[in-house]
């Protein structure tokens, strides 16, 4: 387990994914079959091993050290099963631990076999492997390595492009030994079932006005977009599986979909959590789409339904072929026999050229909206899903916080938090913080954003420094949406500095009242 | 019957005095005499009227305080007996940095060995720690809890090793305090192979060239200063601990962060630093090697100061010796937060 144990810690404190990338690549290259591809699958949630009850560890910590002294390192060191694995008796010529071992044994094992095990695998196992050992078996594995970073890390391997891996991964199983021998040049690629069509993911791309300028508009289909989580759900021969744009398989988090859609084949929709008014919840979505495993009070708190738009198969009928108006009236009758609470088809916006689309686009109503969704009605180029955002909205707000950015920009306090005025119902008023944005375009206003930032600080919080309240900014956003865990009652989507304004005084900041009612939200009571 | 160590030894505001000999140890503000175990700056401090201390140690303070060093330097060699009123002093090797001394105390037959900071692992800068026999140990205990745990140093090098082939377009920025550990990364990278250019920031550059005149290779060390940064790539740099985010990096091609020290044994604490590779490598006693030298050193009773007192003399009881605290105050400036050492 050195190597596992190794990658975990690298992993832990990788600063990017491209770092993470060249440790998992290093990783198949140093460790061995079935080590290497049960470590993938454990890091992925592929694989789940039974945990260590915090009970059974607590005993053996008990057993077998001293409790005071117990006590003072775990004071210090914060993480029960880090001091444990830490303080254990260490010993000459420890031979170590194979995951296959631990992955197969501590499944198997009976409940009263467990501290026994454990016990017997810290004795064996040195210090470092001690700690990955507790690390797995406590299920502290989140390391942020989706499946997509796992199949663009075998990517990396194998010298292929993704899309490769991602047409044979649905029949890979851990531990991956066939995939692993193909990317090593040791073995042909996997076989795979070549009756299941594969239907890749429709891509998405965000575009601009001026990139209509090309394409004539009677050509074109267009709905209103809430900006929910794009995915393709694929019902079909009694197996259901949802993906998301990126290629990683979500339906486990997300039983409502799978168990409650009643038709046949394969579709493309937004995810979303919907709230009163049908005002989207970004906030509850994003909480759904991070929990791997789902409970029943999430189920009910969070509700997800999908929009659909876009059917490429009809039962086991490949349609891709069919242009999309015909594809769009198969949905809807579709949906017509077998209605579901779930899912729903949002309405197509009429128009018969760009510049009346546009105007469509900028009254946008409702404050859900997040853009256009555009698709070509014959899509022989595989262009996919087009999508207009609506023009942002614009606030002026005050810096009231920064710290520093990232990459080259490490070094500067570029990262700014502003805010609006709130009047505080004496008479006076107070900035409340609205996002978070990068400020400094180019880099002489960097550094002028940074030297302000050195020169004007009030407080120090840590890395965050606290900065006089004198500087106004142009922030731009997509949407505004209610959050009740935000101080100002809402969450700015895609907040960006579009200026810093060195000139204005700070007086001429918007309010929350005023963000409000340019968001097209009802003022909290 | 020899006074116990208790009735000569005591503690005050500015640290350990030896009463029949008239003089501190280690004094925190300036004092009339004082002997001075090493030369990091919460330990030897500049202003005393006399300071007695290893040829090293006293060079160390000459580099760092100038003429404000001390009123005068006497200095002992290691094994040298010498008279302070009525006590024998003798200087032993700590093996923590060059010129590291345990202080040997010896008063109408009781013997009191001071430790001031050591460490038993192994390091290619200097002498190693040399046990003592006497009547009262008095230990650091800079890493005293269980969890502290220090390994194969060379194993710790061989990952950063690895870490920078894995990543040849970036350059990996080792964070050191100037005094012990900067030299002993150097003395180690050589040992390991490495015969690059190591590059170090300008505040390291005296004790380096205070090590090389005492004898210890370190091969070619050069100012990071004048380099251009973004040919650094693939390159090994040391300096003061920094998170990444002072303006003297910018302009490193994507730095690796490294930490050294025996902190980043604790994964939470590691975080903390900001660092990208933590390394545990540290020029303090981890909690076995503690346990062990007070074995070895085999004194009846032994107290514990500079650090984390309860674990340790919880420890010591429990095999059998008499331990208390010895709480010295001032501890904890140079060598990093959490009561120092690195």
């Amino acid at each position: 387990m050195k190597a596992f144990s190794a990658l975990i810690d690298a992993l832990t404190f990788a600063p990017s994914d491209a770092v993470k990338l060249r440790h998992l690549v290093d990783y198949f290259a140093r460790s061995a079959d079935p080590d290497r591809g049960l470590g993938l699958a454990l890091l992925t949630g592929a694989m789940t091993l039974p945990s260590l009850k915090p009970a059974l560890l607590r005993s053996l910590a008990a057993e077998r050290f001293d409790s005071a002294l117990f006590e003072s390192a775990l004071d210090y060191a914060g993480d029960f099963g880090e001091t444990v694995a830490l303080s254990w008796p260490d010993g000459a010529d420890r031979q170590g631990l194979t995951l296959s071992q631990v992955a197969g044994q501590w499944s198997k094992a009976g409940k009263a076999e467990l501290p026994g095990l454990l016990a017997g695998w810290l004795d064996a196992a040195p210090l470092d492997e001690r700690c990955g050992l507790l690390r797995l078996l406590t299920g502290k594995l989140r390391l942020g390595v989706s499946p997509a970073l796992a199949r663009r890390a075998l990517a990396g391997l194998g010298d292929r492009p993704v899309r490769e891996i991602e047409a044979v991964w649905p029949a890979m199983l851990p531990p991956y030994e066939s995939l692993l021998a193909w990317l090593e040049g040791r073995a042909a690629r996997p076989e795979f079932d070549r009756n299941i069509t594969f239907y890749p993911v429709i891509p998405n791309r965000v575009i601009m006005s001026n990139d209509l300028e090309d394409f004539d508009s009677y050509q074109f289909s267009a709905f209103f977009s809430l900006g929910g989580a794009r995915v393709q759900l694929s019902a079909q021969a009694g197996g259901f599986r949802l993906i998301t744009e990126e290629g990683d398989e979500i339906g486990a988090a997300f039983p409502e979909i799978m168990n409650e859609l009643p038709v046949d084949g394969v579709f493309e929709g937004e995810l979303l959590v919907l709230r009163n008014g049908g005002v989207p919840d970004a906030g509850g979505l994003q909480r759904r789409l991070a929990a791997k495993r789902v409970s029943a009070r999430m189920l009910g708190g969070h509700p997800v339904t999908i929009r659909l738009l876009d059917m490429l198969a009809d039962g086991v009928r490949d349609i891709r072929a069919l242009p999309f108006p015909d594809r769009r009236a198969l949905l809807e009758a579709r949906l017509r026999m077998a209605p579901s609470g779930r899912a729903d088809l949002p309405p197509m916006v009429e128009f018969s050229s760009w510049s009346e689309l546009d105007a469509v686009r900028r009254s946008a109503a409702g404050p859900g909206v997040s853009g256009l969704v555009l698709r070509r009605h014959a899509d022989h180029m595989g262009e996919g899903w087009l999508t207009w955002m609506r023009e942002p909205h614009r606030v002026s707000c005050i810096v009231m916080y920064a710290q520093c950015g990232t990459a080259e920009r490490a070094t500067y306090f570029t990262h700014a938090t502003v805010g609006v005025w709130q009047a505080d119902g004496e008479g006076g008023r107070h900035l409340v913080p609205v996002g978070k944005a990068e400020a400094g375009d180019g880099p002489e206003e960097r550094d002028r954003f940074d030297r302000f930032v050195r020169d004007n600080t009030l407080n120090r919080f840590g890395p965050v420094r606290e900065v006089a309240p004198q500087l106004l900014v142009e922030l731009a956003f997509d949407r505004a949406l209610p959050s009740s865990r935000r101080k100002a009652g809402l969450t700015l989507q895609a907040p960006r500095i579009k200026k810093v304004c060195w000139d204005r005084p700070p007086a001429g900041a918007d309010t929350l009242d005023e963000l409000y009612h340019l968001a097209g939200l009802p003022l909290p009571i | 019957m020899s006074p116990h160590p208790e009735t000569w030894l005591r503690v005050e505001p500015k640290g350990l005095f030896v009463v029949p000999g008239g003089f501190h140890i280690d004094p925190a503000s300036k004092a009339d005499r004082a002997v001075v175990t090493h030369g990091h700056a919460d330990h030897a401090r500049p202003g005393n009227r006399a300071v007695m201390a290893t040829p090293e140690t006293l060079e160390v303070m000459r580099v760092r305080y100038g003429k404000r060093a001390a009123g005068s330097f006497e200095p002992a060699a290691y094994g040298e007996k010498r008279r302070i009123g009525d006590v024998d002093v003798t200087l032993m090797p700590a093996g923590h940095v060059l010129g590291s001394a345990q202080v040997v105390l010896e008063h109408r037959g009781s013997r009191v060995v001071v430790s001031g900071d050591y460490k038993r692992g192994a390091d290619p800068t200097c002498a190693p720690f040399e046990p003592v026999t006497c009547d009262v140990f008095v230990t650091e205990a800079t890493f005293g809890l269980p969890v502290f745990r220090h390994t194969d140093v060379a194993r710790e090098i061989g990952r950063l090793l690895h870490s920078v082939s894995l990543f040849p377009e970036r350059c990996h920025l080792i964070g050191a305090y100037s005094l012990g550990k900067s030299q002993r990364m150097i003395a180690l990278l050589r040992q390991a192979g490495w015969d690059r250019p190591i590059y170090v920031h300008a505040s390291l550059e005296p004790l380096c060239r205070l090590y090389a005149a005492f004898g210890v290779a370190l091969g070619d060390v050069r100012p990071i200063e004048g380099q251009a940064k973004a040919g650094l790539a693939g390159e090994i740099l040391i300096a003061p601990p920094t998170t990444g985010s002072d303006p003297w990096t910018r302009g490193l091609p994507e730095p690796v962060i490294v930490g050294a020290s025996g902190w980043m044994r604790v994964r939470a604490r590691a975080r903390q630093r900001g660092v990208e590779l933590p390394l545990v490598i540290s020029d303090h006693a981890d909690w076995d090697e503690l346990l062990g030298t007070i074995s070895e050193v085999g004194a009846p009773e032994v107290w514990v100061t500079h650090g984390r007192e309860d674990a340790l003399i919880r420890a010591v009881t429990l095999g059998g010796r008499r331990a208390r605290a010895l709480a010295l105050l001032g501890r904890g400036g140079e060598d990093g937060e959490e009561g120092g050492g690195v």
